[in-house]
């Protein structure tokens, strides 16, 4: 999996317009790239331009300036809807604030996504949702609504959500800013979890340095540029899989027993 | 939507109840007067009257409907609302009646009155046991 | 899942804002159709009296124009008279191919109990009648003998053996004309000969007498040669006949014609009032929840809705709602014309008639679609500006 590119940020530069001429430089110049099968964080103060990189990544917000490529194509050649095709089947989202839509039950805010995919039938969108949410161990909540849940179990039928068109990338914005420090850890530990059992790509935009623990590469942001491209925390990048350490923060106990998600 | 289809059931039922008192025949001097001189009340003064009985169950299951939360308490109480509705529109066209000239004033005004106020509480009741339906998400797949 | 059914879960979550949708729709809707309906069905109405007439001129006595249109409407009883001479003198104008006599007569008020209690009785002569008898005949092919009545489609036999009890005399009640919606449904029609028979029984059996004066008529009804310019044949009757008033049909009730003529000037400056409130409050509503919702959409954009399914989903949610209530609204309407049709007859004082299914299905197609056009024109811009804002500001707070 590890050597090809996914993400590519070629001097890229995002000028937000403010309107009555006032402009937010957001990024400034930004190269980075990010290889398939890594596990990033992304790191920096807040308005340091964490986001925007990951908005740029996903084809959010179109460039003011400079190329994003991913996994090869550049994404702003792509029509709307090639865009949204790319997005919705490449790319998982994890977003910082509560994204699930009060009116659907969980299991419909699950399968949300293959409703602009390609045509499937609802038979196999709702089992393969239904298999996500028992590896979440929220199987028992399949038709409640969202305001039924508590906050990292909303996260978690996010997470769920954003893997149902088994993704390549996984884009997390902050997907920890709401939850209280146990929850929070357990979130991360169902990424680690994801990516060494998946072998998907993680981005995880964050602003405690907390969250990146041994064996993650870091990029840190400030004012708008990449601060440190390569911030070592604790020891050097490796292939990545430590599922057991996070485990025992009483995640899951059907982690360990699952060699492969077959999603 | 409960509370909007029991206030409308409410509403219904205060037509229904309160409406003959001034739209039957009697209330605008109107009486049959027999061979010995005595005033009678006509029939659509009757039916008027008997408007009250489907009017009070009505009314009450509004207001079940309004403050109830339980979804079977709702479907009882749609049930009871449509029921009393069906006898508000029943009882002045078929088990009553109303009197038989077409242009006399209770045909003319209560007889529609009641009808379209029975007809619409049907409607808001009916509306209310559809809401309160259970949810009919059952997954495929995960049926256990 | 698709568009459909997240428009419509959409719509469910939230209450207040899809409440306020509908029920412009409603209002505009209902408003539509209980104004085209009523001016329809009145129109219709007075066409169907004035063909029902069956002469292309009405000489009445001059002054009693306005009685006769009410008694021939509204039903409202009235007798007005005028010397039979009048027949030689109509038949002599240049352009008439012939005329006939008819008496009108009221009923007692309150006669018989249940019956109806205000009818309009025409006497006619069977031996010129020409405006009658092509009516008359569907029903009773044989012609109506001494003691028999025809009624309108109100009258009904109060008495056994299908009898009418009419000042003292019961008369038998041989069939029931189709409706009008005007005063001719509770008209009740007999021959000359039946008349003068009421009127010598009345001074025994009645409480008032009925009388005829003789010689004298109430109304002539004047058929014109082919080809003939019917108004200048009524400008010649004017003319030449002294105390007379002709009408020519095309002029009948021209009272209740100007009076539907404002109620259409009402319901059209209602309706231009109406329609661009409504339009505008939907437009803003929709404004206001795009812009409530610009975070969720920008989050379903950022999962793979295209620009195109945003603007869709908020359409398909805006016609939903329009659907459901202009439905709403339509059904109310219908239900208040056909209930208290004869609540709005009297208060307005013009004739109705329902329109046949098909037409009221035409009518209530036409209200749905201008329902659902006003609400996806108001929808629409806000609907592309909402899907067309980049979404890493819309998701940003």
């Amino acid at each position: 999996m590890q050597g090809n590119t996914m993400i590519k940020l070629e001097s890229v530069t995002k000028v937000y317009e403010l309107g009555r001429g006032a402009t937010v430089i957001a990024a400034k110049d930004v190269s980075l790239e990010i290889g398939a099968g890594e596990f990033v964080a992304i790191v920096g103060r807040s308005g340091s331009g964490k986001t925007t990189v990951l908005n740029l990544a996903a084809g959010l917000t179109r460039p003011t300036a400079g190329r994003v490529t991913l996994d090869g194509i550049d994404l702003w050649r792509l029509t709307d809807k090639e865009q949204s095709r790319l997005r919705n089947q490449k790319i998982g989202f994890v977003f910082q604030f509560p994204s699930l839509l009060p009116t659907l039950t969980v299991l419909e805010n699950v399968i949300l996504p293959t409703t602009f995919g390609p045509r499937e039938s609802r038979a196999a969108a709702r089992a393969r949702a239904a298999d996500l949410l028992e590896r979440i161990g929220l199987s028992d909540k399949i038709n409640v609504y969202p305001r039924q849940l508590s906050a990292g179990q909303q996260q978690r039928v996010v997470i769920a959500r954003s893997l149902i068109n088994k993704p390549e990338l996984l884009l997390a914005d902050e997907p920890t800013s709401n939850l209280d420090e146990k929850t929070e850890m357990e979130i991360v530990g169902l990424f680690r979890e994801l990516h060494a059992t998946l072998g998907v790509t993680v981005v995880l935009v964050t602003h405690t340095r907390q969250l990146v623990s041994a064996g993650m590469r870091a990029i840190e942001m400030a004012e708008g540029r990449v601060a440190a491209p390569q911030l070592a925390i604790g020891g050097v990048p490796e292939n990545g899989s430590r599922p057991v350490e996070y485990a025992k923060n009483g995640l899951s106990a059907t982690v360990a027993g699952q060699s492969e998600l077959s999603y | 939507m409960n509370k909007v289809m029991g206030g409308l059931m409410v509403l219904f039922a205060l037509v229904l109840a309160i409406a003959p008192a001034f739209t039957d025949c009697q209330s605008h001097g109107k009486m049959l007067t027999t061979a010995d001189g005595r005033s009678i009340a006509m029939k659509c003064h009757w039916a008027g009257i008997a408007e009250i009985a489907a009017a009070v169950p009505l009314g009450l299951a509004g207001i079940y409907a309004m403050f109830g939360r339980r979804k079977d308490t709702l479907r009882f109480a749609g049930i009871v609302g449509a029921s009393s509705a069906l006898m508000g529109i029943l009882l002045p066209t078929i088990l009553i009646g109303t009197c038989a000239n077409p242009s006399m004033i209770c045909n003319v005004l209560m007889r529609p009155t009641l009808l379209a106020s029975g007809i619409l509480a049907l409607v808001s009741s009916a509306a209310l046991i559809m809401t309160a339906r259970e949810p009919q998400f059952a997954p495929a797949g995960v049926a256990a | 899942m698709n568009f459909l059914q997240l428009a419509w879960k959409s719509i469910s979550g939230n209450g207040l804002r899809s409440w306020v949708v509908a029920l412009s729709a409603l209002v505009v809707a209902a408003f539509a159709l209980f104004g085209t309906l009523l001016l329809r069905g009145a129109a219709t109405s007075l066409e169907l009296a004035a063909e029902r007439l069956g002469a292309d001129i009405v000489v009445v006595p001059d002054g009693a124009q306005t009685e006769m249109e009410g008694a021939l409407l509204m039903g409202h009883p009235a007798s007005f008279w005028m010397p039979e001479e009048n027949l030689q003198k109509l038949a002599a104008v240049p352009g008439v191919e012939a005329v006939s006599p008819q008496v009108y007569l009221a009923t007692l008020v309150g006669a018989a109990c249940c019956s109806a209690s205000e009818m309009f009785m025409v006497a006619y002569d069977p031996q010129s009648d020409f405006t009658l008898r092509p009516w008359l005949e569907k029903t009773l092919p044989g012609g109506l003998a001494e003691g028999e009545v025809v009624g309108g489609d109100f009258i009904s036999a109060t008495e056994p053996n299908d009898g009418i009890l009419v000042y003292g005399t019961t008369v038998r009640l041989t069939g029931n004309l189709e409706p009008t919606g005007s005063g001719l449904d509770q008209s009740l029609f007999f021959t000359m000969d039946t008349a003068r028979q009421l009127a010598v029984s009345s001074w025994v059996n009645a409480e008032e007498p009925l009388i005829i004066p003789p010689d004298q008529v109430s109304a002539i009804m004047v058929k014109t040669t082919p080809g003939a310019d019917v108004e200048k044949v009524a400008v010649e009757i004017l003319r030449t006949v002294p105390g007379v008033f002709p009408v020519a049909s095309a002029d009948l009730f021209q009272s209740s014609r100007a009076q539907l003529k404002s109620l259409l000037n009402t319901v059209v400056i209602m309706m231009a009032l109406l329609w661009p409130i409504a339009i505008a409050l939907i437009g803003m509503v929709y404004l206001m929840a795009a812009n409530e919702r610009r975070r969720e959409l920008g989050m379903l954009r950022a999962l793979g809705a295209t620009k195109r399914f945003i603007a869709q989903s908020l359409l398909t949610e805006a016609s939903l709602l329009a659907l459901c209530g202009a439905a709403v609204g339509i059904f109310v309407a219908v239900l208040a014309i056909y209930l208290f049709r004869r609540l709005i007859i009297n208060s307005l004082g013009v004739p109705f008639l329902l329109p046949s299914p098909g037409s009221l299905a035409l009518q209530i197609a036409i209200g749905l679609l201008l329902a659902m056009a006003s609400v996806f024109l108001a929808a629409l811009l806000p609907a592309i500006k909402v899907s067309r804002q980049d979404p890493a500001v819309a998701m940003r707070e």
